[in-house]
C-alpha cells in the first residue's frame, strides 16, 4: 500500500499533497477542540500503536504472511480525526526513518491510507452499526467496514498508479512514472486486497475491538450523535473519480462538435457536407467547455467542473425545497 | 515411610508433540525486532564533528528528491548518485552497510514490479526509475542514519509544523520503542506457552494487539501526568540558534550545483 517516490509524477503528489491540507487542518482543530488535554498524549501512542500493528504478521491460507493496516480500527478507537493524525504520523516515519513509502508521495500515502481507510471505514461502520441489532451484527460491520475500506484505499492507489501513463509521458510516449495503465493497475491491486489483505484486515479489526470491547469497553471513542449525509459523502467520492472521463479517447455518441463531425468517416468516406444549421446554428460560451478550465490540468478542471456542477445543483435544490416549505406555510 | 507412585504416573508415556512451523510468530518477532533496532534511542549516533543542522540536510534532501522525480536526463541521474555516493564512502561501514541494504532492497523491489512493463517496449523506463528509486531511497536512510531523532523534532518546528504534530512525532518516536518491547515479549510468551499445533495460537494475536492498544492507554495516562508534573503544556520552543557553518555551506553549495545541472540539462 505504501507507495515509494517516483511512482508517481510530482504534479500528482503535489494534488494529493494539497487533497491532505485541509483534511489534516480540520482533523489538527477538531482534536484540540474535542479531545480534552489529558487525552491528547493518546495520540501520539496511538500513533506508535498504528505502527506497530503493521509488525503483526497474521498466517494466511498457502503458509504466508499478511498484515493489516488498522486504519478502521484506530479509528473506531479514538475517533477519524484523531486516527487521521495517528496514522498520518505513522506514515511519516516509515517515509522518514524506515524507507517505507516516499517522502514526495507522502500526501498521497496519507490521502490512501490516513483519510481513505479510517474516514471510509468509520462511516460505513457507523451507518451500518445504528441499522442493525445485536453484537455479531455489529462485529460484521465493523468487519465489512474494515474490508471495503481497505480495499477502496486499495482502488486509490490503483487509480493513482493507472492515471500515471495518460498523465506524463515523455517526447516519444514512453511513461515517465509507474508505465502501468489503469486496465493492469486495478487488478493488480484488486485482487489481492479483495481475496487476502481485506479478510486479514477485516479479521484483525474484528479481533481486536472484540477483546478490547470485552476486557475495557469505556476506552473505545463514543460516537457523537450526528445524522450522517450520506449523499454528500457519495457526491465528494463521484467528484474525485470524474477525471476518470478522460481515458477515453472518443467523444460519447451523438455530443459531435463540428470539426469532429467533419473528420467522421461514413462508409468510408468524410461527410461531404456538413448540416448548414449545426454551422450556422446557436452556440453558446459556456464557463468550462468540455470540463475543462484555461490554465490548470484537465484532470483538476474535471474536478472542479465536477464540484462546480454539484454543488450548483445542491443550491438550486435547496432554493426548490425552500420555496416548497414556503409556499406549504402561506396555504 | 514409603510413598508410592499412582500406576497412572508409572506408565511411560512417548509425546511427541505435532510440530509447529509459527512462521507467523517468528516473522512477527523478527519484523519488532527489526523495528526496535532501528527506533531505539539514537542520541549521540553522530560524531559532533560531522554533524550538519537537521533542517538544512531535510531540505537539500527534499530538493534532491523533487529534482531526481522531475528528470528525464539519465545523465543528471548519474550526477546525483556519484555525489551520494561520494557522502555515503565519507560514513562509518554499519551506516554505509544500512543505506546500501535499504537503497537495494527498495531498488529490487521496484524493479522486480516493473519488469513485466519491459514485454511492453518500456524497458528504458524500467530502468530510469528503479535508478531514481534507489537513490531517492538511499537519500532519505542517508538522512535518517545521520540525524537524532529529536534533532528532527527539532527541524520539523522551524519549518513551521504545528505543536501538536510536533508532540504527536515526538512521542510516537519515543514510544514505539516501548511498545514494541511491550508486544515483543508478549510474542516470546505465546511462543512459550503452548507446546506443539495450537489452533488457538493464531486467534491470540488479536489478544496481544488489544493488551497492546490497552497498555498504550494506560501509558497514555502515565505520560500526561508526567507532563503535568513538569508543566509541559506540549508547547515547544526552539532553544539552539540554527547555526550554518561550512558543511552546511557546502551542503547547500552541492544541492545549489545540482539544481544548475538540473536546469541546464533540461534547456
Amino acid at each position: 500500500m505504501h507507495i515509494l517516490d517516483n511512482y508517481l509524477s510530482p504534479a500528482t503528489c503535489a494534488v494529493m499533497t494539497a487533497a491532505m491540507v485541509p483534511v489534516w487542518t480540520v482533523s489538527v482543530r477538531k482534536v484540540q477542540r474535542e479531545l480534552p488535554n489529558s487525552k491528547i498524549p493518546l495520540l501520539g501512542i496511538g500513533a506508535a500503536f498504528t505502527f506497530l500493528i503493521m509488525m503483526f504478521n497474521i498466517p494466511v491460507p498457502g503458509g504466508t504472511t499478511a498484515h493489516a493496516i488498522g486504519g478502521t480500527l484506530i479509528a473506531v478507537l479514538l475517533g477519524p480525526w484523531a486516527a487521521c493524525l495517528a496514522v498520518s504520523v505513522a506514515v511519516l516515519i516509515q517515509a522518514l526513518l524506515f524507507g517505507d513509502g516516499g517522502i514526495l508521495a507522502y500526501g498521497a500515502n496519507c490521502f490512501n491510507m490516513a483519510f481513505v481507510i479510517p474516514f471510509l471505514g468509520y462511516f460505513i461502520y457507523t451507518f451500518f452499526r445504528g441499522r442493525v441489532s445485536g453484537a455479531r451484527a455489529q462485529m460484521f460491520c465493523l468487519g465489512a467496514a474494515s474490508y471495503l475500506a481497505l480495499v477502496a484505499a486499495a482502488l486509490c492507489v490503483a487509480i493513482e498508479f493507472g492515471l500515471q501513463p495518460v498523465l506524463a509521458k515523455d517526447a516519444v510516449g514512453l511513461p515517465l512514472y509507474c508505465p502501468y495503465p489503469l486496465s493492469v493497475s486495478v487488478p493488480a491491486m484488486l485482487i489481492p486486497h479483495m481475496t487476502i489483505a481485506g479478510f486479514v484486515e477485516a479479521f484483525f479489526t474484528v479481533g481486536v475491538f472484540g477483546f478490547i470491547n470485552r476486557v475495557s469497553p469505556s476506552t473505545i471513542y463514543e460516537v457523537p450523535e450526528q445524522r450522517i449525509h450520506l449523499g454528500y459523502g457519495l457526491l465528494v467520492g463521484m467528484a474525485c473519480l470524474s477525471p476518470l472521463g478522460l481515458l477515453s479517447n472518443g467523444t460519447a455518441w451523438g455530443e459531435w462538435r463540428i470539426e469532429q463531425l467533419k473528420t467522421m468517416a461514413v462508409g468510408g468516406q468524410g461527410l461531404a457536407t456538413m448540416p448548414s444549421r449545426m454551422v450556422h446554428g446557436f452556440h453558446l460560451n459556456v464557463a468550462f467547455p468540455d470540463y475543462a478550465v484555461a490554465g490548470i490540468p484537465p484532470f483538476l478542471g474535471y474536478v472542479l467542473s465536477a464540484i462546480a456542477g454539484g454543488a450548483g445543483l445542491i443550491v438550486v435544490f435547496k432554493l426548490l425545497g425552500l420555496m416548497r416549505r414556503q409556499g406549504a406555510v402561506k396555504t | 515411610m514409603t510413598t508410592h507412585l499412582p500406576d497412572w504416573l508409572q506408565v511411560h508415556e512417548d509425546y511427541a508433540p505435532r510440530a509447529e512451523r509459527e512462521a507467523f510468530i517468528d516473522r512477527s518477532i523478527l519484523s519488532f525486532l527489526g523495528v526496535l533496532s532501528i527506533a531505539r534511542p539514537r542520541d549521540g549516533v553522530v560524531e559532533p564533528g560531522v554533524r550538519v543542522e537537521p533542517v538544512v540536510k531535510i531540505l537539500a534532501g527534499f530538493i534532491v528528491i523533487l529534482l531526481l522525480s522531475l528528470t528525464r536526463s539519465a545523465l543528471f541521474i548519474s550526477v546525483t548518485a556519484v555525489g551520494l555516493l561520494v557522502l555515503v564512502a565519507g560514513q562509518r561501514g554499519e551506516l554505509i552497510a544500512a543505506v546500501l541494504r535499504t537503497s537495494l532492497i527498495s531498488g529490487g523491489f521496484t524493479l522486480l514490479t516493473l519488469l513485466p512493463s519491459a514485454l511492453f517496449g518500456h524497458g528504458s523506463s524500467m530502468v530510469m526509475i528503479t535508478a531514481k528509486v534507489l537513490i531517492s531511497a538511499a537519500t532519505v536512510k542517508l538522512i535518517a542514519e545521520t540525524s537524532e531523532w529529536a534533532s528532527l523534532t527539532g527541524a520539523f518546528k522551524r519549518l513551521g509544523v504545528p505543536d501538536l504534530c510536533l508532540l504527536v512525532l515526538d512521542i510516537t518516536l519515543s514510544y514505539i520503542t516501548l511498545l514494541g518491547e511491550f508486544a515483543l515479549a508478549m510474542l516470546y510468551a505465546l511462543r512459550l506457552r503452548s507446546v506443539g499445533s495450537n489452533a488457538a495460537k493464531a486467534a491470540s494475536l488479536s489478544g496481544i494487539a488489544g493488551s497492546l492498544f490497552l497498555k498504550s492507554k494506560e501509558m497514555a495516562e502515565e505520560m500526561y501526568a508526567a507532563m503535568e508534573c513538569r508543566c509541559f503544556t506540549g508547547e515547544y520552543r526552539v532553544s539552539s540558534k540554527l547555526c550554518l557553518g561550512f558543511r552546511e555551506l557546502s551542503l547547500g553549495t552541492a544541492v545549489s550545483l545540482l539544481a544548475m545541472v538540473f536546469f541546464l540539462l533540461r534547456a
